[in-house]
């Protein structure tokens, strides 16, 4: 099997990033830095891993909006449990968010709800359970403050963190790429009735890819909030717009098995690039917000032009619609 | 698409939609008789128009985004946002001394411009759901910019008499909400557009096919949609008499909640504005109860949210029963 990593597609996302890059950097040598670059790595390790979680859902052709709410009550867990150890602490977080993702994605599975629907109830519901756990914030002890910089350690421009983000994103690469698992979420989401008529499970791939972006969110949720050592239940609300706006810079496709791990860590970084950016020109929080919101708006437009189905729909309809009128007038000329 | 037709012949819809509205009754008697038993201050005066009051706005904007869901693109996730920046349009619009039909009609024409542009995307045949998370976002962007956080202040007689008059002893706001749900009903049942929305929403296919022009009935739904929630941004700063960024929080939330524990069909087609209005009234007289019975925050939106699992659980079961 031949895997083409550098497709057309990603070098032109690769581009982007490059530009974005060289663009904050003009005027601002710092930009380009050790510490920034570690700056924006240290994001990108965030959203990498929601965005990675909510582009495996976006393959199989459906979403999942309850993502910052799961994170939310992972990182409440995660503080809660710093006891334990570092890595103990993150695996049990994991592990609730990859509970409630084979939870939910069977839900969606059995029943076929609409999983945009039903992650709302989600949404609201483990929102509610975050605030359930500590109505104001968990704050990790002192003592254990050590944890947090243990996160943070700078190899080169890298942090655990970071490589962890990686190795994730490359270890999901292969099982889309090349698992018979990933290949049949692929193909699931490309072509459902195709992919049902040729065998293949119909339940298997959305509940795998809901476990997948549940046990991902949770553990970003974990991180973050073990490295920041405080978590409050109310966090992490505008993560589902950040996530979801990289996974489509990414070349994640709305429409379902298209795109891959390489393309959402290049659109999670130029994202992120493009946070960091505004942030050093010392613009205001909600500027970013603006900025994601329109990025968002933008390329869902680009998408539409380039590849979806139902741009072809739409230039077959509005041929259609002149070859009726065509016809009509004809008619209509005919003399009664 | 004969099928279709047979599917959904007239008798069958009525005993259902007699069912179901009954039974959304049953669940606010439930919480009232509850509630007044558990909380002597309940089924007082004051707090039923507190209720009402509460049923109006969320009822008012689920009303509009109804008109989204019937014509199958699922909800808007910016009616939060599009409320809040019109409340803080007209907030300053009043303040600059402007009189109140100019101020309104400012504001309508704003949200029928915002509403058009993410009609216009989904319409394309983007995600709704993305579309309007990311026009969200640009939207309360906005309204930050606008504001720079900052609380706008609007002194108008006239306004304040909208927020705060009540003809026979119902607050406007409630009229206006019973007003609308009556004329929707009429044009969702006695009118083109409304059967075309239902049609758009039930079998695209066959709306295409019978030269319905699909693109506009889902941009016009969003437009109403839209429009709607900036009424609600009107009555709010009417009521109040200023506006801020942090107006409206879980709306959003709040709307949804309405329209799908209403029963609208989330595959579109099926459902209608007086029952999204009763889902208005069970949200907020549960919403209210919980605030009551001085639940904490979590266990609010825990039961919110389970509330509108269920009914999206039980009403999905339903109508796939019905298909089969």
């Amino acid at each position: 099997m031949t895997y083409r990593f550098l497709t057309p597609a990603v070098s032109a996302r690769i581009g982007v990033l490059v530009l974005v890059f060289v663009v904050f950097t003009i005027g601002q040598p710092n930009f380009a830095g050790f510490d920034n670059i570690y700056a924006i790595l240290e994001y990108f390790a965030f959203y990498g891993l929601v965005a990675a979680g909510i582009a495996a859902v976006m393959l199989v052709g459906e979403l999942d909006l309850s993502v910052g709410s799961v994170a939310a009550v992972a990182g409440i867990i995660a503080v809660w449990t710093t006891g334990l150890g570092l890595i103990p602490c993150l695996l049990i977080a994991t592990t609730m968010g990859l509970v409630y993702g084979l939870a939910q994605g069977w839900i969606i599975a059995k029943t076929g709800i609409n999983s945009l629907v039903f992650t709302i109830a989600t949404l609201i519901l483990m929102r509610g359970v975050a605030f359930i756990m500590t109505p104001v914030a968990e704050i990790m002890p002192l003592e254990r403050i050590g944890m947090s910089d243990l996160l943070k350690v700078k190899l080169w421009i890298f942090s655990p963190t970071s490589l962890l983000t990686i190795t994730i994103l490359v270890l999901l690469g292969l099982f889309f790429g090349f698992s018979r698992w990933g290949r049949e979420m692929m193909a699931f989401g490309g072509a459902r009735n195709e992919a049902r008529a040729a065998g293949v499970n119909t339940r298997r791939p959305i509940i795998i890819s809901f476990a997948i972006c549940g046990s991902l969110a949770a553990l970003a949720g974990a991180l973050a909030s073990v490295k920041s050592a405080s978590a409050a239940p109310f966090s992490f609300e505008g993560l589902l717009l950040i996530a979801v706006t990289a996974a489509l810079v990414g070349g994640i496709s709305l429409f379902g098995g298209k795109g891959t791990m390489f393309g959402v860590a290049v659109g999670a970084l130029t994202l992120n690039v493009l946070s960091a950016g505004i942030a050093s020109r010392g613009a205001a929080i909600y500027v970013q917000d603006l900025s994601t919101g329109l990025v968002l708006l933008l390329v869902l437009g680009v998408e539409f032009l380039t590849e979806s189905p139902q741009r072809r729909q739409w230039s077959e309809r509005m041929a259609f619609r002149r070859t009726l009128k065509a016809t009509r007038d004809t008619k209509d000329a005919v003399p009664a | 698409m004969a099928t279709m037709v047979q599917e959904s012949s007239p008798g069958f819809t009525m005993n259902r939609t007699r069912w179901f509205n009954l039974a959304l009754l049953a669940i606010v008697i439930v919480v009232l008789v509850l509630g007044g038993i558990t909380q002597p201050q309940f089924l007082t005066p004051d707090n039923f128009i507190a209720i009402v009051r509460a049923a109006a706005l969320i009822g008012i904007a689920a009303i509009g985004m109804t008109f989204i869901t019937l014509s199958g693109s699922f909800v808007s996730l910016s009616t939060q946002q599009t409320a809040i920046l019109s409340a803080i349009l007209f907030a300053m619009a009043l303040g600059a001394g402007w009189s109140l039909v100019p101020a309104v009609l400012v504001v309508l024409v704003a949200a029928l411009v915002l509403g058009a542009v993410q009609g216009a995307f989904v319409a394309l045949g983007l995600n709704s759901i993305i579309t309007t998370l990311g026009a969200g976002a640009a939207i309360f962007g906005i309204a930050n910019v606008i504001t720079d956080n900052r609380t706008v202040q609007a002194r108008s007689d006239v306004a304040d008499f909208l927020g705060t008059a009540r003809p026979l002893g119902v607050p406007i706001q409630v009229w206006i909400f019973v007003i609308l749900t009556a004329i929707t009903m009429v044009v969702l049942y006695k009118t083109t557009f409304g059967r075309m929305v239902k049609l758009v929403g039930s079998n695209r296919d066959t709306a295409r096919a019978s030269g319905i022009r699909v693109g506009r009935i889902i941009l016009w739904s969003f437009v109403i949609a839209s429009v709607f929630a900036a009424l609600c941004g009107i009555l709010l700063v009417a009521q109040v008499g200023q506006a801020k960024v942090l107006n409206f929080q879980g709306f959003n939330i709040q709307v949804v909640a309405a329209v799908l524990v209403g029963g609208t069909a989330i595959q579109g087609g099926a459902g209608s504005t007086l029952r999204t209005a009763l889902g208005a009234i069970v949200i907020a007289t549960l919403e209210n109860y919980m605030l009551q019975a001085q639940y904490e925050e979590g266990t609010r939106l825990v039961i919110t949210g389970a509330v509108v699992g269920i009914a999206v659980i039980a009403f999905h079961w339903v109508q796939s029963r019905r298909a089969r």
